[in-house]
């Protein structure tokens, strides 16, 4: 080429497209080889494993630090109500009687009652019940602060044991979970007041967010639909109609939250053997007495419909069941109970409480279902 | 090219020689583009390892100064939690300079930040950062606060460090 050029050699343009050709190439495959930063860089799955211990410290010391101020807050309230605590039934304002009563708002501990012209002397209050109801006490307080962590704590899981000088000691039932591979949420940076906007479900991350078991059940707690702190666990078929009910809600433009669900036979038996809070053992010693606040699970599904996995106590998103008003209750009603695609309501209400709803054949259910309502006692 | 100039009478212009100083200035380029990633990759990777390093340590900080107790078994986090409720903010914001500063000052610098449940900002305790500081969020806990309603404070932990040398020296060795 150069020999028989006598002009000179002219700028050679294929040259210069090459040597880009070529850089860019090596560009490329350095840039893509297996050189470039992994996501996860070497270490980083044994660091989430030390940041999942972190996170367990910071919820013991918050539990910790949270059961001090509520055994400050629990003494307090008992001295104030006289030593004792009733218990409120699923949050009502509806009290499972003293049997004294109350004189001029504060409860009765002795009483002289005067009849047929004699006099008759009644000690109402046993000193014996102040660690009873200090648990229960203990135990609503608590459970208060719990709720309010931004992580999601197990309430009511607490078993109390009092030890020398007012000293607790609270034995978990459920552990603290914490996805080790979940990755962590970030902190909360933001200034700007959070809107929670009830957003229609995604089946397919509720089938992440979500765990099924060989015996059909589904375990939604952590999940939307789940209040914090509350375990809930519902048969496939069950599940399937709450998230029906939460679709409707979503169209009012509001969101579900199941705050009790399916209860095994020995969480049930527990309650009636007074190893909760609530005591109802030590409460109502009498068994016919007793089964007026908490069922005999010796009754099965029928008597304890919670045993079956096809039940919910729910209310609306972000209310409790004193918050809810009876205009709130109606809504409620009504979504719940719409219809499905074979004109079935999707639940039906217990009649006596609010937020008690059945499906799927219970024998409550079905009942309504015969009778063409919606409510049944 | 030498067959060239001695061959070629007519002298040789500066466009034969154009390819050659076009290509050289490419190659250049290209080293010196390797250079800038290759760099950058190396901060990036130091920085990724260096912050849950730095995760692990601000959190061992943090929950034991918290977990202090005082002589009535009073911990820090509880008296935070009083003195906060009780409006004395100047009183956390020392104790908070007076244990973090003989903690971090000797590794790094360090910001404390105390947020509510809102995330309103009550108290930023400074420990010494510039404005143009590569401040990072390392860590944070929360305590609860007693109130009329349970609540929450979120103590947040902020470093900037210089990397440690060695990190560079292994490099170059």
């Amino acid at each position: 080429m150069l020999r028989r050029n006598k002009k000179g050699i002219g700028l050679e343009w294929y040259m210069l497209i090459v040597a880009v050709f070529i850089g860019f190439t090596t560009f490329f495959v350095y840039h893509f080889s297996g050189q470039k930063i992994m996501d996860n860089f070497i270490g980083d799955y044994q660091f989430s494993i030390l940041r999942s211990v972190q996170e367990s410290e910071k919820t013991l010391f918050y539990v910790d630090q949270s059961a001090q101020y509520s055994l400050e807050q629990s003494v307090y309230d008992l001295a104030n109500s006289g030593g004792v605590s009733e218990i409120e039934i699923s949050d009502e304002e509806n009290f499972a009687g003293y049997e004294c009563g109350k004189y001029n708002d504060a409860y009765v501990w002795y009483q002289v009652i005067k009849k047929d012209g004699k006099y008759d002397a009644q000690e109402c209050f046993d000193e014996k019940s102040a660690e009873t109801n200090l648990a229960y006490t203990f135990n609503r307080n608590l459970d208060n602060y719990l709720v309010s962590y931004p992580g999601n704590i197990p309430t009511d899981n607490y078993k109390y044991e009092f030890k020398n000088n007012l000293e607790i000691i609270g034995l978990a039932a459920l552990p603290v979970y914490i996805n080790i591979f979940k990755k962590e949420i970030p902190e909360d940076f933001s200034t700007e007041a959070r809107e929670i906007k009830p957003k229609p479900l995604d089946a397919k991350q509720l089938d992440k967010d979500t765990t099924k078991n060989s015996e059909g059940f589904r375990d939604f707690t952590g999940t939307d639909l789940c209040a914090k702190g509350s375990r809930c666990v519902l048969k496939e078929n069950a599940f399937q109609q709450l998230v029906k009910a939460q679709d409707a809600a979503v169209k009012k433009g509001i969101s579900l939250e199941v705050y009790s669900a399916y209860r095994s036979s020995e969480q049930q038996q527990a309650l009636w053997n007074g190893d909760t809070p609530e005591k109802y053992a030590d409460r109502y010693k009498d068994p016919t007495v007793r089964i007026k606040y908490v069922c005999d699970p010796k009754g099965g599904e029928i008597k304890c419909p919670h045993l079956s996995g096809n039940v919910v106590d729910i209310r609306l998103k972000g209310k409790t069941t004193k918050t809810m008003n009876s205009a709130e209750w109606n809504i409620l009603y009504s979504i719940m109970t719409s219809a499905d695609s074979n004109k079935q309501p999707l639940w039906v209400k217990y009649s006596n409480e609010p937020w008690h709803f059945e499906c799927c054949n219970t024998p409550r259910y079905s009942r309504a279902i015969e009778k063409g309502v919606t409510s049944i006692v | 090219m030498r067959y060239k100039i001695s061959k070629n009478k007519k002298g040789i212009g500066i466009d034969d020689a154009l390819p050659l100083i076009v290509f050289i200035l490419i190659a250049a380029f290209v080293i010196f583009v390797f250079r800038i990633y290759d760099s950058t990759k190396l901060d990036k990777t130091i920085k990724s390892i260096q912050q849950p390093k730095d995760e692990m340590y601000g959190h061992e900080i943090l929950i034991n100064y918290l977990s202090q107790t005082d002589s009535k078994g009073n911990s820090k986090a509880k008296i935070i939690s009083e003195l906060y409720v009780g409006g004395e903010y100047d009183q956390i914001s020392i104790d908070l300079q007076a244990y973090f500063k003989s903690k971090l000052e000797p590794i790094a610098r360090w910001d404390i930040d105390i947020v509510t449940v809102y995330n309103e900002n009550v108290l930023s305790v400074k420990g010494g950062f510039s404005p143009n500081a590569d401040k990072r969020f390392i860590n944070s806990i929360k305590i609860p606060i007693n109130s009329q309603k349970p609540n929450y404070l979120s103590i947040r932990l902020f470093m900037s460090r210089d990397l440690p040398i060695d990190f560079y020296s292994a490099k170059v060795g």
